[in-house]
């Protein structure tokens, strides 16, 4: 492969992925990705097996495995330049998805070009993911921690519906509430479990 | 492919932060006051330098009378939150919860910790979070000044 040629066939992937190639150059392209194993087409090569694997999987394709007449193929189109459409065949048949192709530049000059905004979709939609995780991280974060929590600065009791803004009282409290909890009398022994465990079965 | 990564990544990041997400604590809301009447609790907030030589930064106490239909509430609460806890010491008499200390350490070096405590008659419900280990709050409360 010479370097003229491999930049042609870049160049017609490129544009490939915009949708801006006509069918037979479309065909082109996958007689020369067969031949190649070079990286450069890795992205166009991947995307066109996947094409070709979920070609084998459209509903027309069961039925001929099945050995029903299968209907005409809908031409597939490109990654970026297809859409899929529901359309209902009949009274009574079933909902089928229909590939169908858009304009390509070859066929419709008015075909969509590649557009600023086209081209930063990816970076997009990765400052998209990025906000998103920090935002829901963010929430998460302060569900456990700060909603629970009281808030910052404060210092309170209330008795029975009565607020005590007494700092020693609500940190004496808070110590004694901490002693009951940690103190060798309160704390779980396992000596006393077995007691109880023991005293139960008798 | 590399416009594929660059795809997955947009998709995957928000997923993994969704994963990350971690739920509140069930007796949140008994914190919230939904659960037991402000009026029959006695409640101690305290959060700041007064907490610091405890090595803790939060803490929110309440007691309350147990028995209560509202207390059990406050019990399978705990228990929610016991099936989520790093650590946990309980104690279960009768089939009763007795004695909880749960702890979350996923978010260290600040922990969380949720204590439950009945006799019977009274009933303890603890939040407090701070950089102090178990070990830590057991060998300063161990024994009472």
């Amino acid at each position: 492969m010479d370097k003229k040629s491999k930049e042609y066939y870049l160049s017609l992937a490129e544009r490939w992925f915009d949708a801006e190639t006509s069918e037979a150059e479309e065909r082109e392209l996958r007689l020369f990705l067969a031949g190649t194993d070079d990286p450069d087409f890795d992205e166009a090569r991947a995307a066109l097996g996947f094409l070709a694997a979920e070609a084998a999987q459209t509903p027309d394709a069961k039925r001929a495995e099945e050995g029903v007449a299968a209907k005409p193929v809908a031409t597939l189109g490109h990654v970026r330049g297809r859409t899929a459409t529901q359309s209902t065949v009949g009274a009574g048949a079933t909902a089928e998805a229909v590939w169908q192709r858009q304009p390509s530049a070859a066929n419709d000059p008015s075909a969509a070009k590649p557009t600023v905004f086209r081209r930063l979709v990816p970076a997009l939609a990765v400052a998209a993911g990025v906000a998103a995780a920090f935002v829901l991280g963010r929430l998460s974060a302060t569900d456990v921690t700060l909603e629970v929590a009281p808030q910052a600065g404060s210092c309170y009791s209330y008795v029975h519906g009565v607020e005590i803004n007494d700092e020693d009282f609500a940190v004496t409290s808070m110590e004694n509430t901490l002693y009951d909890l940690f103190s060798p009398v309160s704390a779980p022994d396992p000596r006393t479990d077995l007691t109880l465990i023991f005293n139960a079965n008798k | 492919m590399k416009r594929l990564l660059i795809i997955v990544l947009g998709i995957l990041l928000p997923l993994s932060g969704m994963l990350m997400a971690q739920p509140a604590y069930a007796v949140k809301k008994v914190f919230d006051g939904k659960v037991l009447d402000r009026g029959s609790v006695v409640e101690t907030a305290i959060m700041g330098k007064q907490l610091a030589a405890y090595h803790l930064s939060s803490f929110h106490s309440l007691k309350y009378a147990a028995g209560t239909p509202e207390a059990q509430t406050v019990e399978d609460l705990v228990l929610a939150d016991a099936a989520m806890a790093n650590e946990k010491e309980t104690v279960f008499v009768d089939g009763r919860l007795t004695y909880a200390i749960l702890a979350f350490l996923e978010e260290a070096p600040f922990n969380e910790y949720i204590c439950y405590q009945s006799d019977g008659t009274t009933a303890t419900l603890v939040y407090m979070g701070g950089s102090a280990t178990l070990d830590d709050l057991k060998s300063i409360f161990a024994t009472k000044e």
